[in-house]
């Protein structure tokens, strides 16, 4: 096991299936080395990305989130990452407010072949999870 | 026998409690919201309000109490019991509060039945009552066969305001003669003319209660009113929130439910549950008996006024008059009951 | 201007322009107020309006939405009924709307003006059908210094604020159930198959709880402050109201309940919307 796992951060991503899960898919195949803290949760699409989830995730003692879907403009049902992209700077906002730091909850756009740019956002993820934890 | 303490004892004895037990009294935070809760000092405490927003109930009846926690593991299933409850004292709580304890008492404790989580945590409890000096325009604990601002029911020690900053104080039960010997060099033997003192602030206590109601006749409006077109329109205002029964002293409705964490670990929890939400009587299945709001409001009243009485006695009411003062619109349990016909 | 308010409500009782008029009455003293419903054209002498009419009472509109109502509105009440208007609860036209002139509501706990009051811009009623009396608007617009003082605040400290807050919370709903845009018939709070809130009441199940409601209230709030005024231990929830009331307008130049044909920010989206915080 990699020494990332003794710091015990646990971050829980949710990917779209058409694109960042591929991509998720294709870091792998890649052979690009990411932080092994992230637990991935597939999701049709971020624009079925219930907030609600987000906060339950946060609640059941998760250190970071990352919802990451398609670029703008890619979506496979046209629209949803649209929505996503309305909804998130909202809910950051709403749950710095309740104290949910802002390096734990983070979004992102990966398609199916950006393997080496889903690596690199992870790693951005679980760095500041663990600055947040370090640093307060 | 009864005794004398002036205001600066009550302090030391209060201090002298908290160093032995877990004390709950009146505080006050920063949005002014008076609670019970647990004192590190007795400066702390707050004896200016007349009410607490909540009760005290939820110190000895819990609001989510665990029965039991499950655990699976290579060596089978353990089931963890909760730990022993501590000792605890409720500190300046009103006669009306003390009564309600005695109200839920009898219904944990109903005939062959008893409530073993309640009633050892209760076994543990003293409670310390103060009586009321300045009734408010929402109380009518006056209506109730032992409802003043004086009363005792409940009550292991009361504590009476006299004239110069003194108390009278009475222990009703061994605990509350436990805590006057515990502590005797902050008490001073009371004379003839203080009991006569406690009379005439009863007189003048309860001379500052107007609304007196006639409960008796009350209940007999009640008995026959269940399908009247009255509740059709009073009920109109509710909102159905469960305010006024999770700040009553005497609303004892739970609901217990079971929760699984994971494959291995469970646990069974009873909570408060209130007469006011819609999934309080709703089956598996989906019928409810209790589908609109009407039904429900009439049951509250109903419950405290009529079916209580059947059982107890008594009303399942000690005219504390904190649903009024909670209440989001102002619905006042008195006129509800007044205008029943 | 009780007067004016008995005899509008008689009239349109009478003429058969609503069938239910909503105001208030007075309740157990002279300093609380409750909602009263108006049936019958002689009973209207109980109406009253005064600075103690805290209720909004565009909450029982989508309760009664079947009759045709008459309802009586201070100036911030009417945004309410705007927004539920704009979420096709009910018609424009089953509702008559009656603005009253209002300087402000007191608040039965402290005997002290709303916060919401003293930067009101609709003291004098914008948009009611029948309107009553005379105010002026203050010159100042509202004033969000409190959110933003709040908002600096390091993320541990806001936390230790808003369990502490959730300690005292009881979970009675009543937040939830004075709201008038928290209609739903069938609340996430209630379901149990999947349950996302057990019955179990601790600090972090209750701000779970907070949380959501706020969340699906985004966009829709006319932070009307009923949650916090009617909140038995006084959470302070107008200042998480008053953030979502920021956030839209803020976030996405969007005002709850100041048009009937608009679309909340959520429902909709803009392709050039900003995306500066995703990697």
């Amino acid at each position: 096991m990699s020494n990332e796992k003794k710091k015990d951060i646990n971050v829980v991503g949710f990917l779209c299936n058409w694109c960042s899960y591929a991509g998720a898919d294709m870091t792998g195949l890649g052979r690009n080395i990411y932080p092994s803290n992230i637990k991935i949760i597939r999701i049709p699409c971020t624009g079925r990305m219930d907030p609600m989830m987000i906060i339950e995730a946060f609640h059941n003692g998760a250190d970071g989130v990352l919802v990451s879907g398609c670029h703008p403009g890619d979506c496979h049902y046209s629209e949803g990452n649209f929505y996503w992209r309305r909804r998130y700077p909202h809910l950051k906002s709403l749950m710095e407010h309740f104290g949910i730091d802002k390096r734990r909850f983070h979004a992102s756009w990966v398609s199916a072949s950006e393997g080496k740019k889903f690596a690199e956002v992870v790693k951005k993820v679980v760095a500041d999870v663990k600055d947040w934890q370090e640093n307060g | 026998m009864a005794y004398l303490i002036t205001k600066e004892n009550i302090k030391e004895v209060l201090n002298a409690l908290i160093a032995a037990k877990t004390v709950y009294a009146p505080k006050k935070d920063a949005e002014d919201t008076v609670l019970f809760e647990k004192l590190v000092n007795a400066s702390e405490w707050h004896g200016d309000s007349l009410l607490t927003h909540t009760t005290a109930k939820d110190k000895v009846y819990l609001q989510s109490e665990r029965f039991f926690k499950i655990k699976k593991d290579k060596n089978g299933v353990t089931i963890e019991d909760p730990a022993e409850p501590e000792e605890i004292v409720i500190f300046g709580c009103r006669p009306c509060d003390a009564r309600g304890f005695d109200v839920i008492n009898k219904l944990f404790n109903w005939s062959d039945f008893v409530d073993e989580y309640y009633t050892k945590r209760m076994a543990k409890t003293t409670i310390i009552t103060i009586s009321c000096e300045k009734p408010e325009s929402t109380c009518f604990c006056t209506s109730f066969a032992k409802g003043s601002p004086v009363n005792e029911t409940g009550s292991d020690l009361l504590l009476t305001p006299l004239k110069d900053g003194k108390y009278l104080a009475e222990a009703y039960t061994e605990k509350g003669e436990k805590v006057i010997s515990d502590n005797l060099k902050y008490f001073s033997e009371a004379a003839e003319t203080e009991a006569k003192e406690k009379e005439a602030f009863k007189t003048a206590s309860e001379a500052k209660i107007i609304k007196k109601l006639d409960l008796a006749a009350i209940k007999k409006l009640m008995e026959p009113a269940f399908e009247s077109a009255y509740w059709e329109t009073v009920h109109l205002p509710c909102v159905k929130c469960g305010a006024c029964t999770f700040v009553c002293p005497t609303c004892y409705c739970f609901d217990i439910t079971e929760k699984a964490f994971d494959n291995m670990n469970s646990e069974r929890v009873r909570s408060w549950d209130t007469c006011m939400s819609e999934i309080f009587t709703r089956m598996a299945g989906g019928v409810n008996p209790r589908s609109d709001t009407k039904k429900r409001f009439r049951q509250r009243f109903m419950h405290k006024f009529n079916y209580h009485v059947d059982n107890f006695k008594e009303e399942l009411c000690t005219g504390c008059g904190r649903c009024i003062k909670a209440c989001p619109v102002s619905i006042d349990v008195r006129k509800v009951i007044e205008g029943i016909k | 201007m009780d007067k004016e308010l008995q005899e509008l409500i008689k009239k349109l009782l009478t003429e058969k322009k609503a069938e239910w008029a909503i105001g208030y009455e007075k309740a157990y003293d002279e300093f609380s107020t409750r909602p009263a419903f108006i049936i019958d054209p002689a009973d209207t002498a109980r109406l009253i309006f005064n600075k103690y009419c805290i209720n909004n009472l565009g909450l029982y509109l989508t309760k009664l939405k079947k009759n045709k109502l008459a309802v009586v509105c201070k100036g911030c009440d009417i945004a309410t009924v705007f927004e539920l208007i704009r979420e096709k609860q009910f018609k424009r036209e089953n509702v008559a709307i009656i603005g009253v002139a209002c300087e402000g509501v007191l608040d039965k706990r402290t005997n002290k003006l709303l916060e919401k009051c003293e930067n009101c811009q609709v003291k004098q009623p914008k948009g009611a059908d029948f309107t009553l009396g005379n105010a002026k608007n203050s010159e100042k617009p509202k004033s969000y210094a409190d959110v933003v003082e709040f908002e600096k605040k390091s993320s541990k400290e806001k936390l230790e604020f808003w369990n502490r807050q959730f300690e005292k919370c009881i979970r009675c709903y009543a937040c939830r159930n004075v709201c008038p845009v928290c209609y739903c018939p069938d609340c996430f709070a209630l379901r149990s198959m999947p349950e996302y809130l057990s019955k179990h009441v601790d600090a972090d199940k209750n701000k779970l709880f907070h949380m959501i409601r706020m969340q699906h209230v985004f966009g829709r709030c006319t932070d009307c402050k009923a949650c916090d005024t009617a909140c038995p231990v006084n959470i302070p929830l107008s200042m998480l109201t008053k953030k979502l009331a920021k956030d839209a307008k803020e976030l996405f130049n969007y005002e709850s309940g100041a048009d009937t044909d608009a679309r909340p920010p959520l429902s909709t989206y803009d392709e050039g919307d900003s995306e500066s915080d995703i990697m």
